[in-house]
């Protein structure tokens, strides 16, 4: 127990060591508490419009013509506000779609691995028939079914990003199966599902993380992808992508409209990959090149 | 390798039907009537009805999917509700759109990637090696939709240099010969309007190509990486070669394997962000179709040009995998 302890905290210290690690994690911890602090720190409702003061410039453009720190859109409503708001619409839908395909692919993958023969066959099989639709294109297609909100939003990315977490898993699963620890497990009389959760998916915690951080930023991006085509979170919900499908008509003529939902995203998604590539040089030096 | 060729096809029909599948019972078992949402809420129960014979929908599923494979096998993917004309005829026209600005993106990961993926591995932890990969992740980290509005308002709107989007100026000549403007212009010899199509294919070939290029770059760095460790590097250099020889025709032709393979993978990718890109810059390929059939609920063209892009997705798998075991001699065509 107490050698668990010394070497998880040896764990964290390289980790915070990382600077990769230490410089994604804390913009992506400043985020996140943007995020649940949304309601306390934004300076306006991010739905209230305010029709005197539409397409406002940003007010440290122009401080005498703005009150408005990053500008208002074509309905008056606070750039800044929405963007604040935005920030919990991405991170709910990144951590949500995460998790639930993350269960499913870790599960599929441990599963498949573990059992090999026809349920191996089938599981793979359905990796190779989902594999061939571009994401996007999936999540379109389904959205497209399904229609607009967030929890369709959440399902039609977890259809699509289960894949990586399953095939991942199931090699860990398979270069495992021949260790000793699993056939000492067996012999001492340890049932399938005791083996697959307390022998090998510890084994497989790293690549997990690794994998769900850059998944994160990519769900995200499909995210924003999807709002900005019209077919994401609904109509009027403060989301990035939403931001910048709505700012299209007036972007050329008022470019913080444009500019500002982008930047966000990119701080957002640059924060988790730097995070992502710092975890993965941490716990896993081999892939460092 | 015939053989190989034969097995790789034989193995993909499963594949296929797999996909066939998921896009039919996507379409049937998924919440919401087609009929009721072709009719709008205003029907009334007769319509629906009558619209739900009309297309076929009162029959048990395994029939409506048997039909559907029928008619997917004689290359009908039915007609467009939006347009009225068949979605055949409609991929068919708007093919060539879209591989055009496939192919001019995959030109900027190439031209991108290559030669920066060697210099960061040739110069491994110079300052070079680390501006490389920081621009490879934020390369990796931006939206590729937004990296084109951006485009948009720098080089359309503040500078002017560049149309912000379209597929060619409407004072020029269309042809028509081949649907690939290039191609058209070339044959020709329009000059004038190969120039305007390239204006019009530069920023979205740009912006589907930056983000696909970070990719690229760490691979082919990777790649090389891999094989300057190599025993023979290290002879060829012991030999006194010149560090050009060695990178470019010893390591080089090594790492291209995987590269290739990589790139070609990457192509299957691209296809999935030509449907952003696309809506960004009024690019009027498969991707705005698609866009348009979603918005206007044609879920038989939704429907048609999903399968063709999942279909032409696995095609470009298939060959990449054939040209991979073509390329390395040492892959036995098991």
């Amino acid at each position: 127990m107490r050698r668990m302890k010394t070497d998880s905290l040896e764990l964290l210290r390289r980790i915070v060591a990382n600077l990769k690690c230490l410089f994604g994690g804390s913009a992506f911890l400043l985020i996140f508490l943007i995020a649940v602090c949304a309601p306390f720190i934004s300076p306006f409702d991010p739905l209230e419009q305010h029709l005197l003061d539409t397409l406002r410039p940003p007010g440290f453009t122009n401080a005498a013509a703005s009150t408005y720190l990053l500008g208002t859109d074509n309905l008056g409503r606070d750039v800044l506000s929405r963007l604040i708001h935005g920030s919990r619409i991405s991170i709910l839908i990144g951590v949500a779609t995460v998790g639930v395909a993350g269960s499913v692919g870790v599960l599929l993958g441990i599963i498949s691995g573990y059992y090999r023969r026809i349920v191996d066959e089938l599981i793979m099989r359905l990796v190779d028939v989902t594999l061939s639709f571009p994401t996007i294109l999936l999540a379109l297609a389904i959205m497209a079914f399904l229609g607009f909100g967030l929890v369709n939003l959440i399902i039609s990315l977890t259809v699509t990003r289960w894949l990586t977490f399953c095939r991942v898993v199931r090699a860990t699963t398979l270069s495992l199966m021949g260790h000793d620890f699993i056939e000492a497990a067996r012999a001492m009389g340890a049932t399938d599902l005791r083996i697959m959760l307390r022998e090998i998916l510890p084994n497989c915690l790293a690549p997990i993380l690794v994998i769900a951080t850059f998944e994160m930023a990519l769900v995200i991006i499909f995210e924003a992808s999807l709002s900005f085509l019209g077919i994401g979170v609904e109509p009027g919900t403060p989301s990035w992508g939403g931001m910048l499908n709505e700012g299209r008509n007036y972007m050329m003529q008022n470019w913080w409209l444009a500019t500002f939902p982008g930047a966000a995203i990119f701080v957002c998604v640059l924060s988790i990959n730097l995070l992502g590539d710092g975890l993965r040089d941490t716990l896993d030096p081999r892939l460092k090149r | 390798m015939y053989v190989y060729i034969a097995k790789r096809v034989v193995q993909m029909i499963p594949v296929l039907f797999g996909v066939t599948f998921i896009i039919f019972f996507l379409l049937h078992l998924l919440p919401g009537n087609p009929a009721e949402v072709l009719l709008g809420p205003d029907a009334t129960d007769e319509q629906v009805r009558e619209m739900e014979h009309a297309l076929g929908l009162d029959q048990p599923l395994y029939a409506q999917y048997g039909k559907f494979i029928g008619r997917l096998l004689r290359g009908n993917l039915g007609e467009s509700i939006r347009f009225r004309r068949p979605v055949t005829e409609l991929l068919r026209e708007k093919f060539p759109v879209t591989i055009e600005l496939t192919a001019a993106a995959m030109m900027v990961i190439i031209v991108i990637s290559l030669p920066v993926g060697i210099a960061c591995a040739v110069r491994r932890d110079s300052i070079f090696d680390h501006l490389g990969m920081a621009a490879s992740i934020a390369g990796v980290s931006i939206a590729n939709f937004w990296l084109g509005i951006m485009a948009i308002l720098l080089f359309a709107g503040a500078l002017g240099v560049l149309p912000s989007g379209g597929r060619i100026s409407s004072d020029v000549a269309i042809y028509g010969l081949t649907g690939f403007y290039f191609l058209d212009y070339v044959m020709k010899g329009d000059w004038y309007g190969l120039v305007d199509a390239f204006k019009h294919i530069l920023m979205p070939a740009l912006t589907l190509g930056i983000g696909f290029s970070a990719i690229s770059v760490r691979i082919v760095r990777a790649s090389m990486l891999e094989v300057l460790a190599r025993e023979y590097i290290v002879t060829a250099r012991s030999k006194g070669l010149a560090e050009k020889v060695v990178v470019y025709i010893h390591a080089l032709k090594n790492a291209m394997i995987p590269i290739i393979t990589v790139i070609g993978l990457q192509l299957g990718i691209l296809l999935g962000g030509v449907i952003v890109v696309e809506t960004v810059f009024s690019w009027p390929g498969i991707g705005s179709l698609l866009i348009t059939g979603i918005t206007s609920r044609d879920y038989v063209l939704v429907q048609g040009a999903v399968l063709f892009f999942a279909f032409l997705r696995i095609g470009i798998n298939l060959l990449t995998d054939l040209s991979y075991a073509l390329l390395d001699p040492r892959i036995k065509y098991h």
